[in-house]
């Protein structure tokens, strides 16, 4: 009897060692920033944030973008900035460009914009050091869930960020959309989740446009449909459309690594003030440099 | 006046009866296909007929927009569908629902699970399998459990370090579990050992209809259909640039066709192999046929670099004719009824 037990025991200790233990996922009681008020920016605010931030205009009391490493096999850190359709994109997807619950009109004060299944908060729905009170210094939490330009700015930072921890694309340029393509997916979740060579979506695939199922597509295909399908607002685009390239999803394969850039890329240009004026420019592989 | 009576209810006969050399089987019996219409924020299951005609049955809500799973019961009659549920984590964000297509009844049989895995149902129409992704220590852990149509829960199977992993059939001798990892794609019968399929990720698993097969695309090197049966594991390269394999009835496998090319390396597959006829610029890919020779396709346009700029359903005949549907929405066949 006492062998019994102690096999059983055995076994359920080799059971427990042999698979990943769970843990308590965040609530959303837990997570820091959610009784915050904020102001719902208006389109022209947060265009204007988005711009700001992506080209490193904001002040000093905002999040500002690391230095970024460029170049490729031999790289050095730059100081550089975001293609800004890419944030205007991913702020569109994650929250529609709201800082504060839809309910709440633009122009207006309410309640901050909490997670849709995670701690994100406000328009860029950064949940990084959001997940408990103290995760980061308060005024942070407070500004990254009250102020729709802090949230922005820190969003682009960690875009950033993302960037520098993410195999290349191409030779690595900044300035090209298509290079971000990696820290698109890794702002969302860097892992099988959102590989394009996942089973969970449709293959092939057409580009997203906004109307079809949101699960057919890995993050960052939704980013990239999107900056070639801009949501209208009163008939106007929000930004200028640019139709960028899909990196081949057969170099991609299953463990992501440095890859070719897609034949046809684009490089973007953040013009301030006015976003409408062109300011991308498209070549080949054969062309441009 | 009562000859003309007489003739013109001769010709209402006529006008009700079958074309000659055509018979049609009774109403309740013609092939019909089993969709999936989703529009944005509502989902609407029906059956289409071989003339594309939509016929609603029942309507779900998707307000956040992500889009839904469903399986066709063995029935013809059920689907199990995962629908989203805002606001939970990603991997346990959807409700499963059982449909009845015939009475338009709606029941909730589980929570928290993962919206983009689909549902599988086991062959004899009493489980669905299902996923569920738990938060872990490094990274997420992937769960496959099976669920009664009453709502009884039991597990599968666990993830033990696979990037992925998906219920890819349920024949009778039992579940089949395909794991993606680094060192490549496995498939195996629960509690039995994995078969090495591929060095990358395959996808479109699908078990022929006596169990004895299984297909699926391999896009590692090229596109090649994969087929692991009694003798082993085979790979055949393709001319097409897509392979989604799909079986019919009678055991012969469907697979996308290239245009104006010959398949002819498809004669050594060790089963019955057919490509679906495509015209210039587009790729019919097989989705579900039915035991009347019909077949769905969803058909895609290719643009520049081979991407895919315009799709819709065909409907293809057992003489090869095609009726193209496009309704309002996205249209996702699931299988055919009214056989």
């Amino acid at each position: 009897m006492r062998r019994l037990l102690f096999m059983l025991a055995a076994a359920a200790m080799v059971a427990s060692f042999a698979l990943p233990a769970p843990v308590e996922e965040a609530f959303a009681e837990d997570c820091a920033g959610t009784n915050a008020r904020a102001y719902q920016p208006t389109y022209a605010d947060a265009r204007a944030a988005f711009i700001r931030a992506s080209a490193g205009l904001l002040g000093a009391s905002y999040p500002r973008l690391p230095l970024l490493l460029t170049g490729y096999p031999e790289s050095t850190l730059v100081t550089g900035s975001v293609p800004c359709l890419l944030p205007q994109a991913i702020g569109w997807i994650e929250s529609g460009w709201r800082q504060a619950a839809s309910g709440t009109a633009r122009g207006s004060v309410g309640p901050v914009l909490t997670g849709r299944g995670g701690c994100g908060v406000g328009v860029m729905q950064t949940s990084t050091g959001m997940r408990f009170a103290g995760e980061l210094p308060r005024p942070v939490q407070l500004a990254i869930a009250s102020d729709y330009v802090y949230n922005i700015a820190y969003g682009v930072q960690i875009l950033g960020q993302k960037w520098n921890a993410t195999p290349t694309i191409g030779n690595a340029d900044p300035t090209i959309a298509e290079h971000w393509y990696y820290a698109v997916w890794a702002y969302n979740a860097w892992g099988w989740r959102n590989n394009p060579n996942n089973p969970d979506f449709p293959w092939p695939r057409p580009t997203y446009t906004g109307s079809q199922p949101v699960a057919n597509y890995p993050y960052q295909e939704l980013v990239f449909g999107l900056a070639a399908n801009p949501p209208k607002v009163n008939g106007e685009p929000l930004w200028q459309a640019v139709p960028l390239s899909l990196p081949d999803a057969g170099a991609i394969g299953i463990s992501p690594d440095s890859i070719p850039e897609p034949l046809v890329v684009h490089r973007t240009y953040c013009v301030v003030p006015d976003p409408y004026i062109p300011a991308v420019a498209e070549r080949t592989g054969l062309d441009w440099r | 006046m009562l000859a003309r009576l007489l003739l013109a209810f001769g010709l209402l006969l006529t006008a009700c009866a079958p074309a000659a050399g055509a018979p049609q089987p009774p109403r309740d019996e013609a092939p019909r296909l089993v969709v999936l219409v989703w529009n944005g924020s509502t989902a609407t299951f029906g059956h289409l007929d071989v003339a594309g005609r939509f016929s609603p049955r029942v309507t779900i809500d998707d307000p956040a927009g992500m889009g839904i799973r469903a399986a066709l019961a063995p029935d013809r009659q059920h689907l199990a569908a995962t629908v989203a549920r805002p606001g939970r984590p990603a991997g346990r964000e959807a409700g499963l629902l059982l449909i009845d297509l015939a009475r338009g009844e709606i029941r909730r049989l589980l929570d928290d699970v993962d919206l983009r895995g689909r549902p599988v149902w086991s062959a004899d129409g009493n489980e669905i399998a299902v996923r569920r992704v738990h938060a872990a220590e490094h990274g997420t852990v992937d769960e496959i459990v099976a669920v009664t149509v009453t709502g009884d829960v039991r597990p599968l199977a666990r993830g033990d370090g696979a990037l992925g992993m998906y219920a890819a059939g349920w024949p009778a001798e039992g579940l089949h579990i395909l794991r993606i990892a680094a060192e490549g794609s496995r498939l195996g019968v629960v509690d039995s050992p994995d078969v090495v399929l591929s060095a990358g990720a395959v996808r479109d698993v699908s078990v022929s209809p006596d169990g004895r097969w299984i297909a699926f695309s391999d896009y590692s090197y090229g596109p090649a259909l994969g087929l692991l049966g009694p003798g082993g594991l085979t790979r055949t390269p393709l001319a097409g640039p897509f392979v989604h394999p799909a079986w019919r009835p009678d055991g012969t496998l469907l697979v996308a066709g290239a245009p104006g090319r010959a398949e002819s390396a498809l004669a050594a597959a060790p089963v019955p192999v057919v490509s679906v006829p495509s015209s210039p610029g587009t790729v019919s890919l097989p989705v579900t046929a039915g035991r009347a020779g019909w077949l769905a396709a969803r058909t895609v346009r290719l643009g520049a670099a081979g991407a895919v700029v315009d799709e819709w359903i065909d409907l293809i005949g057992p003489d090869g004719r095609r009726q193209p549907v496009r309704l309002p929405g996205v249209v996702e066949p699931l299988g055919w009824a009214g056989e």
